[in-house]
């Protein structure tokens, strides 16, 4: 009988600690899923913000440019000293600064994306690096593809850094983007030339670029690898469709 | 003759004046620099030609655009803007010219003379913008196996992947890269852009 009743009394008192351990454990996760609530807010607030500046930065230059240039371009053109032939020059110069400019522009803030689309924006960024003799030769497959808004610019910006990249650091001045859709998601793949078995590894994930990239990749869900086949490396993206 | 202008900056706005002036000398030319303003003087006025920027107050880039369309007023775009998205989306409103701001002022001259014969009408700098370095690039020479294993590549897939999914050998696998690369005469980079090149859509 008493010991039936310390084996009751046991069971109750362990009751409350077990409460106690669960509520502790339910305060853990609470705390651990506040905080990475809270690391993706700062981090969209860190990367809207980032877009913003260089938003304002390539608007501030795109009103710029556009009064300078008209006005050194009609006090060209109204000069009655100056020969015609210098004229066309002069004017010459002024198209190829603002070309220029625009092309920086762009590579800023890419105005595409407000009324065409994500990959109309790619077409632009191959057309701007085809200027200086890069040359992205886009496949893309995908038809009726649904990628979220807020997604776009961050895609946008991943593919753009890598293909920078590619160009900055080999010796390639020529490679491939392919873009297509499987099990609801948009696959880009960048391929070029390296004889340099090159993996996943490689990154250097200190880098400031590549630490934003990550970012942006943690961001939206996406993610990356990479694959070396017969001199070829293949840097694949997959991003989450709606 | 009235023309009405929408432009918001002042160096610009002398600039348009001046140069209407030039082609129609007793033209009363309105000037505005907002958007606000501007879509007033339309309700007041009886314009003949608008000529107007497209970067104003952010969202209202086609807003003045939308209403010249609806009273069916011919419009001259000025704007430094030249995307091939924003000359589509200008389109909707049937347009005379869309000049770009950075090219030259003939451009501008050339459309404010003839507006009433333009129709989507694009300046020059526009085109070279939009303009693509014309490649020469020959096409691959593949066999229908061939060309399923570079697509298959194309897409991302390891060789192993490949192998699986064609139920070949690797080493089968390997001989066909090897051929094709051979028989093309260049790396397997460069096989695999010329075939992007021939396949883009």
């Amino acid at each position: 009988m008493v010991n039936n009743y310390l084996e009751i009394q046991q069971f109750l008192f362990s009751i409350p600690i077990m409460l106690i351990i669960v509520a502790f454990a339910l305060m853990l996760y609470y705390t651990y899923s506040r905080s990475l609530r809270l690391h993706k807010l700062l981090r969209t607030h860190y990367l809207s913000s980032i877009e913003e500046e260089r938003k304002s930065i390539s608007r501030e230059m795109h009103d710029t440019i556009s009064v300078f240039s008209i006005s050194m371009k009609n006090n060209i053109q109204q000069h009655e000293d100056i020969k015609a032939y210098e004229k066309e020059a002069w004017l010459e110069q002024i198209i190829a600064f603002e070309k220029n400019i625009q092309d920086i522009n762009e590579l800023l803030y890419p105005i595409e994306l407000k009324h065409g689309s994500l990959f109309s924006a790619l077409d632009r960024l191959c057309l701007i690096l085809q200027k200086s003799g890069k040359t992205v030769m886009i496949i893309n497959k995908c038809y009726n593809i649904n990628i979220p808004n807020q997604s776009i610019i961050h895609i946008y910006r991943i593919l753009q850094e890598s293909i920078v990249n590619i160009f900055k650091h080999t010796e390639n001045s020529r490679i491939s983007l392919s873009l297509f859709e499987e099990n609801n998601e948009l696959n880009a793949i960048i391929s070029y030339h390296s004889e340099e078995k090159i993996n996943t590894n490689r990154y250097d994930k200190n880098r400031r670029g590549q630490l934003i990239l990550q970012e942006r990749l943690d961001l939206i869900n996406g993610s990356r690898s990479i694959a070396w086949e017969e001199d070829v490396v293949f840097e694949k993206f997959k991003f989450q469709c709606i | 003759m009235k023309i009405l202008i929408l432009e918001d900056q002042i160096n610009t706005q002398v600039f348009l004046d001046q140069h209407l002036k030039i082609h129609y000398p007793e033209a009363n030319v309105l000037i505005y620099a907002n958007f606000k303003d501007a879509s007033n003087a339309l309700k007041k006025n009886k314009i003949d030609l608008i000529l107007t920027d497209l970067d104003f107050d952010g969202e209202k880039e086609f807003s003045l655009l939308s209403i010249a369309h609806e009273l069916n007023i011919p419009c001259i775009i000025y704007s430094a803007h030249y995307n091939q998205s924003y000359i589509e989306k200008a389109k909707q409103y049937e347009f005379c010219a869309f000049i770009c701001k950075l090219g030259k002022i003939e451009d501008l001259s050339y459309a404010i003379k003839n507006f009433q014969q333009l129709k989507h009408h694009t300046c020059q700098f526009i085109h070279q913008q939009h303009k693509k370095e014309e490649l020469i690039i020959t096409e691959p020479i593949l066999t229908a196996a061939q060309k399923v294993v570079l697509q298959n590549l194309i897409y991302g897939r390891t060789r192993e992947e490949i192998a699986a999914k064609l139920k070949i050998k690797s080493t089968t696998l390997y001989s066909y890269l090897r051929d094709m690369t051979e028989k093309n005469q260049c790396n397997l980079n460069e096989l695999i852009f010329r075939y992007t090149f021939w396949h883009k859509e």
